[in-house]
């Protein structure tokens, strides 16, 4: 049998563990003509939503899963769904931010969907499964 | 894509003494209060991406005439189920790269 080059799996799920395990996670909305990517360092106030009921900086996110390693894939996905109770959101808004308070709001991750505004509402973000196939960060 | 059916908004809930559903509402003026259900008209429907399922339900007053006005949205909740990964993958180099 050859031998094989690769990075140690473990050392891949070690790398996504220092940026998600037991971190402070908020999630914030922002309008549909922000311009937030993955270049965006940190949370900006800048193009986030405003309404009844919203918070400037938006929820916070629970995160009681750690890092997962299946076979090659590590990968984490929050432990709950993100939920805005009962807000007015009258301009459209079609991404989140996931950001880390702890790290200087650093953000982790935004993450875009088709556009929305919410009257009265709850918004509510279900994650999919936390798994290698499917979960909302994965390394390879 | 409507559905056929749609659960009641999760921020709504039954009125124990009357027994009817109520919908939290914004008449317009930035103030939250409820209303009967049966008082308004409903839609729901699911909408998809690549990146997203997304199912809403909404609640508008009703005209005299029994056709909804549509001018006054009083009530939209929404339900994204996250379909989209982010995904990175780490590169080796070679030792005589």
């Amino acid at each position: 049998m050859a031998n094989t080059q690769g990075i140690g799996n473990t050392a891949k799920q070690a790398a996504l563990a220092a940026i998600v395990n037991a971190v402070t996670l908020k999630a914030a909305l922002y309008l549909v003509s922000a311009t937030i990517s993955a270049a965006t360092g940190a949370y900006t106030a800048t193009g986030e939503v405003t309404g009844t009921n919203y918070t400037a900086g938006g929820v916070s996110v629970t995160n009681a899963n750690t890092a997962g390693l299946t076979s090659a894939t590590t990968f984490w996905t929050p432990s709950a769904s993100i939920v805005f109770t009962t807000v007015t959101l009258s301009t459209a808004f079609d991404a989140v931010m996931l950001y880390d308070t702890g790290a200087s709001n650093r953000n982790l991750g935004v993450f875009t969907f088709g556009s929305q505004t919410i009257t009265a509402g709850t918004l509510t973000l279900t994650m999919p499964t936390n798994d290698a196939t499917t979960g909302l960060i994965r390394m390879t | 894509m409507l559905k056929l059916d749609a659960a009641p908004p999760p921020n709504s809930f039954v009125d124990p003494e009357t027994g009817k559903r109520m919908i939290p509402v914004d008449l317009g003026d930035g103030q939250i209060v409820v209303m009967d259900e049966a008082q308004l008209y409903k839609r729901w429907g699911v909408d998809e991406d690549d990146r997203a399922q997304t199912h809403w339900i909404e609640y508008w007053l009703e005209a005299p005439c029994g056709e909804p006005d549509y001018s006054k949205r009083v009530h939209r909740s929404v339900h994204v189920f996250v379909k989209k990964a982010l995904e990175f993958s780490a590169e080796q180099g070679a030792l005589n790269g």
